[in-house]
C-alpha cells in the first residue's frame, strides 16, 4: 500500500534506525567465534552449499518441487510404458476377448490399424451337405450368407473387417471355448441351441453360427483360408 | 506451504483424472442389458479415401429374432464429451439386419456407436456397441 511520498521515506528513515539498533544488539564476530556448531549442523550446511552450487538447484530447492518432479517422471514413464507396451501387441495380430456379465467383447490387434480399408468378400468353400444358399447380403465392409437346408435349419456365415470393429457376443449364462482356425485365434460357444464359432485373420473378423455340429462349422471355417 | 500444498494436490488431480477419463471409456462398453434375442451385434468404423465409413450389424437368431431396428450413429469427440455427426437408422424384419454408410468428417477422434432394439414378437430389448476410435 502507498500511502504517500512523504509518508514513505520516514518509514524507509525509521526502518534503518531500527535495523541499525537490531545490528547493535546482535553479539560481535569475537563473541560469535567461539561457538561450536554441531557436527550434524555443519554437515547439513556443506551438503546445502554443495547443493546450491549445482545450476538446477532451484529447480529442486523445495519439497513441492521435488515431489512435481517425481510425480511427472512417474507420469513420463508410465506413459512410455503404454506406448511401448501397445507397439509390441500391434506388432502381432491379436483377437481379444474380454468377457462381461452378459457378453463378450471381440476385438483384433493388428499393426495395420490406419490402412483404409478394402473389403474382398470370401465364401467357405465347405458347406454341409443338404445345405444351399438361401439369401447374400454385402455391405461395404460385411458379408453375409444363410444356408438353408430341407428342415429349414440354417446357417449363418457373417464377415466383417476387423480394421475399427468391436463386436459384443453373446454370452451370458454360458462359457465359451478358445479354438484355433489355420492358426488364427477364435472362440466357439453354444447358446439358445445354436452353435457358434467366431475367429478372425489379419483382415477379417468371421462368424458362423447354426444348428450344426462344431465340426461342421469348424470345416467351414477352415475352407475360407485364401492361398 | 500453500505452494507444496497446491503442488500436490494438482499432482493428485491430474492423476486421478486421467483414471477417471479411461475408466468412464472402459465402463461405457461394458454396461448392457440382457441378450435375449441377440446374438452379435458389431460396429465398425474405418477409414475410405479419408471419409469415414461406418458400419453396424445385428444377429439376432434364426426363428426367435423378428424385428431389429438399428440405429448407427457417428460420434466425434469434444474434449472429453462425444457429440453425434449423424445418424442413420434402419429397421428388417428378419433376425439380422447390416448396414454401411460413408460421410465427409472433420479432423478429430471420431467413433460410431450402434444401437439396436431387437424384437421377439412383442417383447424388444435394447443393445448397443461402440467402435474403435478413428483419428481423422
Amino acid at each position: 500500500m502507498f500511502l504517500s511520498k512523504e509518508i514513505d521515506e520516514k518509514l524507509i528513515e525509521a526502518f534503518e534506525i531500527y535495523n541499525q539498533n537490531l545490528c547493535k544488539s546482535l553479539p560481535s564476530d569475537e563473541e560469535l567465534r567461539d561457538i561450536m556448531f554441531s557436527e550434524a549442523f555443519e554437515k547439513k550446511m556443506e551438503k546445502l552449499i554443495r547443493a546450491q552450487k549445482k545450476s538446477y538447484y532451484y529447480l529442486i530447492n523445495t519439497v513441492g518441487k521435488r515431489v512435481a518432479i517425481i510425480v511427472l517422471a512417474i507420469m513420463i514413464s508410465l506413459t512410455a510404458t503404454t506406448f511401448s507396451v501397445k507397439a509390441i501387441r500391434e506388432s502381432v495380430i491379436e483377437f481379444i476377448a474380454e468377457t462381461f456379465e452378459k457378453f463378450t467383447t471381440v476385438s483384433v490387434e493388428n499393426d495395420e490399424s490406419d490402412t483404409e480399408v478394402e473389403f474382398v468378400k470370401t465364401a467357405p468353400k465347405y458347406v454341409p451337405e443338404d445345405y444351399s444358399v438361401e439369401s447374400e447380403l454385402e455391405t461395404e465392409v460385411l458379408y453375409r450368407i444363410i444356408y438353408n437346408n430341407i428342415d429349414n435349419n440354417a446357417i449363418d456365415y457373417m464377415q466383417t473387417v476387423n480394421l475399427g470393429t468391436i463386436a459384443n457376443v453373446n454370452t451370458e449364462s454360458i462359457a465359451y471355448e478358445r479354438i484355433s482356425i489355420y492358426s488364427c485365434e477364435g472362440m466357439k460357444y453354444v447358446k439358445n441351441g445354436i452353435n457358434a464359432v467366431v475367429f478372425a485373420d489379419e483382415t477379417y473378423l468371421y462368424t458362423i453360427q447354426g444348428q450344426v455340429s462344431f465340426d461342421e462349422l469348424i470345416k467351414m471355417a477352415e475352407s475360407i483360408k485364401t492361398e | 506451504m500453500l505452494r507444496k500444498i497446491l503442488a500436490f494436490v494438482m499432482c493428485v488431480v491430474m492423476l486421478c483424472g486421467t483414471g477417471l477419463v479411461a475408466n468412464a471409456e472402459a465402463a461405457e462398453n461394458q454396461v448392457q442389458p440382457r441378450y435375449n434375442y441377440t446374438n452379435i451385434i458389431t460396429a465398425t468404423l474405418a477409414n475410405s479415401d479419408g471419409k469415414a465409413l461406418c458400419a453396424g450389424s445385428v444377429t439376432g437368431y434364426n426363428g426367435t429374432t423378428t424385428k431389429i431396428a438399428m440405429t448407427i450413429t457417428l460420434q466425434k469427440k469434444t474434449l472429453l464429451w462425444w457429440s453425434d455427426v449423424q445418424v442413420w437408422s434402419r429397421t428388417t424384419y428378419t433376425y439380422y439386419n447390416d448396414a454401411s454408410y460413408t460421410k465427409s468428417v472433420e479432423s478429430g477422434t471420431h467413433r460410431v456407436k450402434v444401437v439396436a432394439t431387437v424384437y421377439s414378437g412383442s417383447n424388444s430389448e435394447t443393445v448397443d456397441c461402440i467402435s474403435k476410435t478413428y483419428d481423422f
